[in-house]
């Protein structure tokens, strides 16, 4: 609009030359549209203000409303907005939304938009951008707000109502060889009586019936909680399926997480992948001694659907990277595990070092389940080598193997 | 050919301001010719407004340069006839009996200065107008509905850039519209300034509203803020964003009022104080001026006395003889020629003449009216000023036409027998282009004339050929345009598929080429058709 501005000069100089009234009022009008059109739509920009809501978590595959409430809280109207709002494109495609409309003094405009939720993760909604200007397009207003919002996608969960894990390797509470504690509740049978048998646990019934003094047989059961160990290594993978087999482990530890949940097992999680929530120390004193990742800590195990969503929060979050070696990372993070608790240790690709640690786990009291994404070929050499050491292995190559797993089908079963 | 709603009124707009600047220019007319009528040229002009912007649309349909010459000729032949009509008229019919007896009497009557200022007038009236509604229509976003699949038009729709050059109708519309304001202003002041008074140095403050002046500064601001609409809607339809359906009828009400109220108030603010204080600023430097001229005066007088003193001392004297007086040399007026009888030689010169004119007139006439006759029926469907307009257009046009009949029933029959036959013959032949807005389209038009012409000389595009194809295909068959079609090729892919903008410069030799391989295009269709 330089034009204009050479023409308020003009008009200004012919309007005191001439010495006609008119002109200056022209010259008042023309003034006027320019420079109060600008002040005009500065200000009415900058009394818009909006409120973004939306649910912070959801399921894979559901379709979330993101509501936009845009307000003029001024008395000046707005002549033209144009609101413009960001988000990944995992998302949605495209990766924005976008509106352009006029606000009233004081109006409140509410538009909404859905994301389609097909990538866990944890995504930063916006940053919002609105656009103004005035009637002359001499001046354009654009303000940009990042907000914190925020969007975490829980990995897909596959229901797994059979998981077909042997019996003593898998469930927390459950029967056991094991004779440390016995439960009162299961009777398994009597037998004849031995000195130093409790008399709280005669069977006065039976010893009536067959003559001689009966105890009752309990059966064995021990709380054996259940700790998920991921391995996100970028090393255990191949390059090749690295990022189809990562997030296929991920879905893998939420299914089995969820199952377990259901069965009201007590579940943890420790995985060797980044989470971005996590920042870097300062003074590089990471855990395992590795500086370029900071593992998120393991989560002890707990019971209860609460316990359930801090570990999808963190399996949405948590990205495959140049993390610690799977097999130290295990012998370390056990350590403080009860001792008969199950771990069941989903990776890509089994290596020495895993075997390793593992045949230490199996020393140290625990039962080992091993899933492998990435295996392929040489999972039958890898399943017959755990078989040697008291581990069952199971592959998953596809979520396909996942959903038939959970009907009770195996793919490879050890 | 029909304008939507929004549009009629944004051409109706641009009227009004070319009529408020018609008002203005005549008024300063008026001033240096007391005789001349301002109201019927206003009046007219907002007319010829209506008229040219209309007339360019249609003209712009045409392919061929020299049909819409013909058409803008016929066009000013009727506007001509009418403001020769109108001047007259405007005079009183005693003054009109007396001129058209002037007229029988020497055709070349006709044309006066008086004549060719008011033409003038409309002619800037109607090339402003004509091109702040191109600019407008610039600014429009395409028409995204597909011609037929066997028109030519449908390659030229296909193969359309996606990103128009909305721009340059932008700052057309800017210039046009303060160029037209400066105009106004120019004239709107000369036309009350007391010249006498201002050479004098004392220039009375002129109190009063220039109504004209308010009325074209008000719409043009709306139309403006209503170009910069255009613009950022093209602008959101290009990104994709969903407009508010709300938003349009907003803007102009909210740009209505916030420029009405604006003129309003202003024209409530004091004016005094600020010429008081351009008087006092002016005052303070016609003493600095003074007070430096006279220095520069005495610097001048003692250096002459000086030099007087020198050439005293080497004894030469100054030769003062005074020069003599100029005489004003006072021609008599002319005398008046005396009546002469006219003879039988010049009464046939008179009548070959007057009938060259009619039959001129005539034929501009009939073809002005048949070439509209779609637009004005259309216009006479609606209500409004349109409408109303249209209906007294008809009505004008069935009179004239009931005193031609009157006037030679035989000569019109004939020509109009004839001229219906061309015009049906080139209707069938007519092909509708679309209407270059810029630099880019019309590097496209060019390069689909081209298209059109080697189609005519049996060298045809396949619908499957790309522009280099097609190229590489036709060249064996044509040694000669072979470097014009790949200079025109190139550029029609440069302005199909690149994003850089095109200088109007860059258009010249590319029509220069296009006439090349046209000529050479004629040539093959005349070769093939002679036995």
């Amino acid at each position: 609009m330089s034009g204009l501005v050479g023409f308020l000069v003009l008009l200004l100089v012919l309007a005191a030359a001439l010495r006609i009234d008119f002109f200056f009022y022209l010259f008042y009008l023309s003034l006027g549209v320019t420079v109060l059109g600008r002040w005009w739509a500065q200000r009415a920009a900058r009394s818009v203000s909006y409120e973004r809501t939306h649910p912070e978590r959801v399921f894979w595959g559901e379709r979330p409303l993101v509501k936009l409430e845009i307000h003029n809280r001024g008395w000046l109207p707005v002549l033209w907005l144009h609101v413009h709002d960001s988000f990944p494109v995992e998302l949605h495609s495209p990766n924005f939304f976008q509106q352009v409309l006029s606000l009233m003094p004081h109006e409140r405009v509410t538009l909404g938009y859905e994301l389609e939720c097909r990538h866990r993760g944890y995504y930063p909604l916006g940053p919002l951008a609105l656009e103004s200007g005035d009637l002359l397009g001499s001046v354009r207003i654009a303000l940009s707000y990042s907000t914190p919002d925020t969007l975490v996608v829980y990995p897909r969960i596959i229901p797994l109502p059979d998981l077909g894990f042997p019996s003593r390797t898998m469930y927390g509470s459950l029967p056991s060889r094991q004779r440390i504690f016995e439960d009162p509740s299961r009777i398994m049978g009597v037998r004849d009586y031995v000195p130093g048998d409790s008399l709280r646990h005669m069977a006065w019934k039976a010893s009536a019936t067959v003559g001689r003094l009966q105890v009752k047989r309990y059966q064995p059961a021990i709380a054996l909680d259940t700790t998920i160990f991921l391995n996100l290594n970028r090393n255990d993978y191949s390059q090749r399926r690295l990022y189809w087999a990562s997030e296929l482990a991920i879905v893998v530890a939420a299914s089995v997480a969820s199952a377990l949940v259901e069965r009201r097992q007590a579940v943890g999680l420790g995985t060797t992948g980044h989470d971005p929530m996590i920042e870097a120390n300062d003074d590089g004193d990471t855990k395992n001694g590795d500086a370029r990742v900071n593992c998120p800590p393991t989560m002890p195990p707990r019971k209860g659907r609460r316990s359930l969503m801090p570990i999808l929060d963190l399996l949405a979050r948590v990205q495959a990277a140049d993390g610690p070696d799977f097999g130290s990372f295990l012998q370390r993070e056990t350590s403080h595990l009860t001792w008969g608790s199950t771990l069941v240790l989903v990776t890509g690709q089994v290596n020495d070092a895993l075997f390793g640690a593992m045949a230490y786990l199996r020393r140290s009291g625990f039962s080992v389940v091993l899933i492998t994404v990435d295996a392929g070929a040489s999972f039958q050499s890898v399943r017959a080598r755990a078989g040697r050491i008291g581990v069952p292995a199971y592959e998953v190559w596809e979520e396909a193997d996942l959903e038939r797993w959970g009907l009770g089908v195996r793919r490879e079963e050890a | 050919m029909s304008f939507r709603r929004e549009e009629a009124l944004r051409i109706l707009a641009i009227a009004v301001m070319m009529a408020s600047l018609a008002s203005a220019v005549s008024d300063l007319a008026l001033r240096l010719v007391p005789a001349f009528q301002p109201a019927p040229l206003v009046g007219l002009a907002f007319l010829v407004c209506l008229e040219g912007v209309a007339a360019d649309r249609m003209a712009r349909q045409l392919p061929d340069s020299n049909a819409r010459t013909r058409f803008h000729i016929i066009e000013w032949v009727v506007i001509l006839l009418v403001l020769r009509l109108v001047l007259a008229l405007s005079q009183g019919l005693a003054a009109f009996a007396a001129t058209a007896e002037r007229w029988l009497g020497s055709p070349v009557a006709l044309v006066d200065w008086g004549l060719a200022t008011a033409a003038l007038l409309l002619l800037l009236v109607w090339f402003l107008g004509v091109q702040m509604a191109r600019a407008f229509e610039a600014l429009e976003p395409p028409l995204d509905v597909a011609p037929p699949k066997d028109s030519a038009a449908y390659y030229a729709w296909s193969t359309r850039p996606q990103s128009a050059e909305s721009g340059e109708g932008w700052q057309a519309l800017v210039k046009y519209f303060l160029g037209g304001g400066v105009l106004l202003l120019l004239a709107s002041g000369l036309a009350r300034l007391d010249i006498q008074a201002m050479l004098s140095l004392r220039n009375p403050a002129l109190a009063g509203i220039v109504g004209n002046a308010l009325l074209y500064f008000v719409l043009g601001f709306i139309l403006l803020a209503q170009g910069h609409y255009s613009l950022l809607r093209l602008r959101w339809e290009r990104r994709s964003a969903p407009v508010s359906r709300a938003l349009a009828r907003r803007w102009l009400r909210l740009v209505i009022g916030f420029t009405v109220g604006l003129a309003l108030v202003a024209l409530l603010l004091p004016v005094r104080p600020t010429l008081e204080l351009f008087a006092a600023a002016f005052h303070v430097l016609a003493s600095v001026l003074y007070v430096i001229l006279g220095l520069v005066m005495g610097i001048f007088a003692v250096l002459g006395y000086l030099l007087s003193l020198l050439m005293r001392l080497f004894g030469q004297q100054a030769t003062g003889e005074p020069a003599p007086e100029p005489t004003m040399a006072i021609t008599p007026p002319p005398t008046p020629v005396p009546a002469q009888h006219v003879g039988w030689w010049e009464a046939i010169q008179g009548l070959v003449l007057w009938a060259i004119v009619l039959a001129v007139l005539i034929y501009a006439l009939v073809r002005f009216v048949r070439e509209r006759r779609g637009l004005l029926a259309s216009l006479r469907l609606r209500v409004g000023p349109l409408g109303w307009l249209s209906r007294l257009l008809t009505t004008f046009w069935r009179w004239f036409s009931r005193t031609s009949v009157q006037v030679g029933t035989r000569v019109r029959s004939l020509l109009t027998r004839r001229q219906a036959t061309q015009l049906g013959h080139s209707v069938q032949r007519r092909l509708r282009w679309f209407r270059p807005r810029n630099a880019r389209e019309q590097v496209r038009l060019l390069y689909l004339l081209g298209l059109q012409q080697l189609s005519q000389a049996g060298l045809e595009r396949r619908a499957a050929d790309t522009p280099y194809e097609y190229a590489q295909r036709v060249e064996p068959n044509l040694p000669e345009g072979a470097p014009d079609l790949e200079t025109l090729t190139q550029a029609f892919v440069a302005a199909r598929y690149s994003r850089r903008d095109f200088e109007p410069a860059e258009v010249s030799p590319l029509q220069s080429a296009y006439r090349r391989l046209r000529r050479l295009a004629r040539r093959i269709t005349g070769k093939q058709s002679a036995p």
